[in-house]
């Protein structure tokens, strides 16, 4: 992916087109993994989960942060190697406070309408992950990484 | 399950099974005219063979490496070889083959028989895939007949049929394959007949050859040509051929044989057989109700038809300039296929008259001092060589390019008959160190081995001191900046002055004598298996072929160099043009084309509009579609989003591991900067900068394909290569650590 325009418009329609990712959190020395429901925001620095709290992966990033999502579009295929995409996504994870908890759940729900019951439900948790990296590969081996550096311009 | 139909049963339901060319000599059969009998392999039996196989996805593996749209030529070609070899290599399963093989053997047992593609896209209308799928004549017993049955499936992915079938729009991977095999008829004379000239002109065509139509079909043998009156079949005119040769069939195949005295002096079609078949061309019109494009034999008095499809009208690819200057040369590139007795035809032209030719005018060229010239001699003088440089540059891409085709063909043969696993083992075969290129790399090596073993030679020189060097050093210099006086890169000459490659010749002194490829195959060896596989009477040929794929192979190098010593020759006279014009102006003329140079010095006014221009210029002087001077931008920022490459992909095309810096090559200091153990990257590697190949860990090059100059070189060293990177010189960095993956073709950058 030789433009940073292209690479950006490609992440946006594969995180509206796919409904699941798998998400890895730590405990120590081990690491979890998780397929959850998921939505990115649109200028992609955040994506959102949910999860009741009672679950392992709560716990694990409640205790350790930093989380990767895979998401991906193969489709089962052995060409799928050559013909599918693949994207790691770096950030850090916290729960979503409850003054930001209406505009969070509106953003996962315009994509995962099916999930109301769920998102709402009193012991699910809103999940925001704040993207540090996207390690993206396609064509088998091609990566590219693209990173969020949050001081990279200066504020006036 | 209709896995073989024989054309007595074939009718018009069965078009998506048989294709359009089975479909029309059955109906022409049933209308009473004479084809060589003949079954046809449905479609069903290939799209089995892909299924039961797994060959299917595989090919879609080769096809999602990388759109068609972003593949050069070469890399088509490469993709078409790879997938070819996935065919020979796969074999028909047993359940199929029983299928086949009652059939077969019921009905061609002992006979000799012609292997024929008949795809259900061809010939329907708008489209023709006339030449782009294979046939294959004098094919026998069932082993041979099923063998060329999976070669003609290959057709089906060859790289001119991918190149059209993309144009045309069409899904590649619903593409299937129906194959007719048929009695072989060896006539006596064969052709081609047009119910309507294909120029657009309003009357028939009949040609003709003694012997079998291969010949004529692609181009090798010319034919006696008449053309007819469509009404009355009256000659309009009869265009005689030199009449030297046929092609008859041979074991196994065909060849062009020389004709008797007597075929020599007459025309292949007596006046009755011409109108004959005149007549069997107007009457295929009539059945199909537009104008046809057939071929025939006439075996004794018999007169078979072979093959009748619509006429297309040839497309003007000369319309504007050479079919070679067009914006996608790509078409034109994928029609370079050449047989093998016009390459051997092409081959003793290139060797024995166009490169001689070539290095003798740049020798005389070299021979003159401008400097001493008048302005208007300069003027003169630079008129001259523009002429004689795009002379060059034409036979460049008439004769050479073409004949780069030679390399391709042996492989294809090579690889048809060894079935190897690597479809670029053919390759071994070729490489001699025969090249040019490879010359004046050993010369540099000689001088830096001198540097290397003179202590005081080292000091003096590194310390710019150049009274210190030895008289035989400072003689082997002087001769070798003569004789490479021309060498340049992006129309710069090399070695303008001595300081850069000194520098080079001292780093290069640093390093251990290199050594030659690891592991060298034994050529002779490989070479000598490769033509007693053929039956003795065969072996001349297959001599010859491994003589012309070598003189192509080797030509890649050779051409480019003799002809960037004409284009440098050029250059002489410009830069004292230019020197000139600086002085008069004092402005900076390095930016000015020939052309303009000419205009300043002739018309001093003429420098206020060639400023204006100065914004458009890209490269003074081009010859071989080398890039410009300017990397193409690529946009990696935007807002607080960075983006960089972590891996790119590409061909392997020299097998190795290799991790180092680095050196992306834009123009000639950054060759001479080159340290050793550096990563060579560009845009594509010249012939005329090789020079740096022994110092370089690995190469990466933007430019794809397994025959490219690169590829060619790193082999020769045995060094990783990896070609077709994407952007290869703009996504990485001089100074990047790289590692080199040569066996998958994989550039990791950073640590």
């Amino acid at each position: 992916m030789k433009d940073i325009h292209q690479l950006k418009a490609r992440l946006s329609i594969l995180f509206a087109e796919q409904y699941f990712a798998v998400l890895a959190t730590r405990s120590g020395d081990s690491i979890h993994t998780t397929l959850v429901a998921f939505a990115a925001s649109d200028d992609l620095k955040t994506f959102f989960v949910c999860t009741p709290r009672a679950t392992r992966k709560f716990t694990n990033l409640k205790q350790n942060p930093s989380v990767s999502l895979l998401v991906h579009n193969s489709s089962n295929m052995a060409t799928d190697i050559r013909q599918s995409i693949a994207v790691t996504v770096s950030g850090t994870a916290e729960e979503v406070p409850a003054d930001r908890l209406e505009a969070a759940r509106s953003i996962y729900l315009s994509k995962q309408p099916h999930m109301s019951g769920f998102a709402t439900s009193p012991n699910t948790a809103i999940i925001e992950v704040t993207v540090g990296r996207y390690d993206v590969v396609a064509h088998f081996q091609e990566v590219t990484i693209l990173e969020i550096q949050k001081d990279r311009i200066l504020q006036p | 399950m209709n896995r073989i139909l024989s054309f007595d049963r074939i009718d018009d339901r069965h078009r998506g099974l048989v294709g359009g060319k089975a479909l029309a000599l059955a109906t022409l059969m049933r209308g009473g005219i004479a084809v060589p009998d003949g079954l046809c392999v449905t479609t069903t039996v290939y799209e089995e063979f892909i299924r039961t196989t797994r060959l299917g996805t595989r090919i879609g593996l080769e096809m999602g490496r990388l759109p068609l749209s972003d593949m050069r030529w070469e890399e088509i070609w490469d993709m078409a070889l790879r997938i070819r070899n996935l065919f020979l290599n796969t074999a028909i399963p047993d359940h199929l083959r029983e299928s086949l093989a009652s059939d077969l053997e019921a009905r061609f047992a002992g006979c000799a028989v012609v292997v024929r593609s008949s795809s259900p896209q061809e010939d329907r209308a708008g489209s023709s895939f006339a030449g782009l799928h294979e046939s294959y004549v004098n094919v026998h017993g069932l082993d041979a007949i099923l063998d060329h049955i999976r070669l003609v499936w290959a057709s089906l992915w060859s790289d001119g049929a991918l190149l059209y079938r993309k144009e045309l729009g069409m899904d590649m991977q619903k593409s299937a394959m129906a194959v007719i095999v048929q009695e072989l008829v060896e006539g006596n004379c064969s052709g081609v007949a047009f119910s309507r000239s294909p120029d657009g002109a309003d009357h028939a065509v009949v040609e003709s050859v003694y012997g079998l139509n291969q010949g004529l079909v692609d181009g090798t043998i010319a034919p006696d040509r008449w053309a007819l009156d469509r009404r009355t079949g009256r000659v309009i005119s009869h265009t005689p051929a030199v009449r030297e040769q046929a092609i008859r069939p041979v074991d196994g195949g065909v060849t062009a044989m020389p004709l008797a005295e007597a075929e020599r002096l007459a025309p292949p079609l007596d006046e009755s057989s011409l109108n004959r078949v005149f007549g069997m061309a107007m009457t295929l019109e009539k059945t199909f109700e537009q104008a046809q494009d057939t071929e025939w034999t006439i075996r004794r008095d018999d007169l078979y038809l072979l093959q009748s499809r619509p006429v297309t009208t040839n497309r003007d690819s000369a319309a504007e300039g050479t079919p070679w200057s067009a914006g996608d040369k790509r078409p034109w590139y994928l029609s370079l296929k050449r047989s093998f007795d016009n390459l051997k035809v092409l081959h003793r032209r290139i060797e024995d008259e166009l490169l001689p030719q070539m290095a003798a005018e740049a020798g005389a060229l070299s021979k003159t001092d401008p400097t001493g010239f008048s302005d208007a001699q300069l003027i003169q003088a630079i008129q001259m060589r523009i002429h004689i440089h795009q002379h060059w540059v034409d036979v460049y891409w008439r004769d050479f390019i073409p004949f780069a085709h030679g390399a391709r063909l042996f492989g294809q043969v090579y690889n048809d008959l060894v079935k190897p696993e690597d479809p670029y083992a053919f390759t071994a075969l070729l490489g001699e160190t025969r090249m040019t290129g490879m010359k004046r790399n050993r010369e540099l090596h000689r001088l830096a081995r001198m540097i290397r073993s003179d202590k005081l030679l080292r000091e003096g020189l590194a310390s710019g001191e150049m009274d210190q060097a030895t008289t035989e050093f400072s003689r082997h210099l002087d001769a070798f900046l003569e004789r490479y006086e021309d060498l340049t890169f992006k129309a710069v000459r090399f070695f303008k002055d001595r300081d850069g490659l000194i520098r080079l010749l001292l780093e290069m002194a640093e390093q251990a004598e290199p050594e030659a490829a690891a592991r060298r195959p034994d050529i002779a060896a490989l070479a000598e298996d490769f033509v007693d596989r053929f039956p003795e009477d065969r072996r001349a040929f297959a001599r010859q072929l491994l003589e012309i794929g070598r003189s192509s192979y080797q030509l890649r190098d050779n051409d480019n160099i003799v002809l960037a010593r004409i284009e440098a020759q050029l250059l002489k006279v410009v830069d004292e043009a230019k020197r000139r014009i600086g002085e008069l102006y004092r402005l900076d003329a390095d930016a000015l084309t020939p052309a303009q140079a000419v205009k300043v010095l002739s018309d001093p006014f003429a420098i206020r509009e060639i400023t204006k221009e100065q914004a458009a210029i890209d490269e003074p002087v081009q010859h071989q579609g080398r890039p410009g001077l300017s990397l193409p931008t690529v946009n990696t920022t935007e807002g607080d989003f960075v983006m960089r490459a972590r891996q790119l992909i590409g061909q392997p095309a020299g097998q190795g591991l290799a991790v180092g810096k680095a050196r992306v090559i834009s123009a000639v200091d950054d060759l001479f900067q080159f340290k050793s153990g550096e990563i060579l990257v560009c845009d594509s590697i010249d012939p005329n900068m090789t020079f740096v190949v022994p110092l370089a860990a690995a190469i990466v090059e933007r430019r794809g394909g397994m025959l490219v100059h690169g590829a060619i070189v790193a082999r020769e060293y045995g060094l990783p290569c990896v070609t077709g990177v994407a952007d290869a010189s703009s996504l990485i960095h001089t100074g990047d650590r790289l590692t080199v993956d040569g066996y998958l073709g994989i550039i990791t950058i950073g640590d």
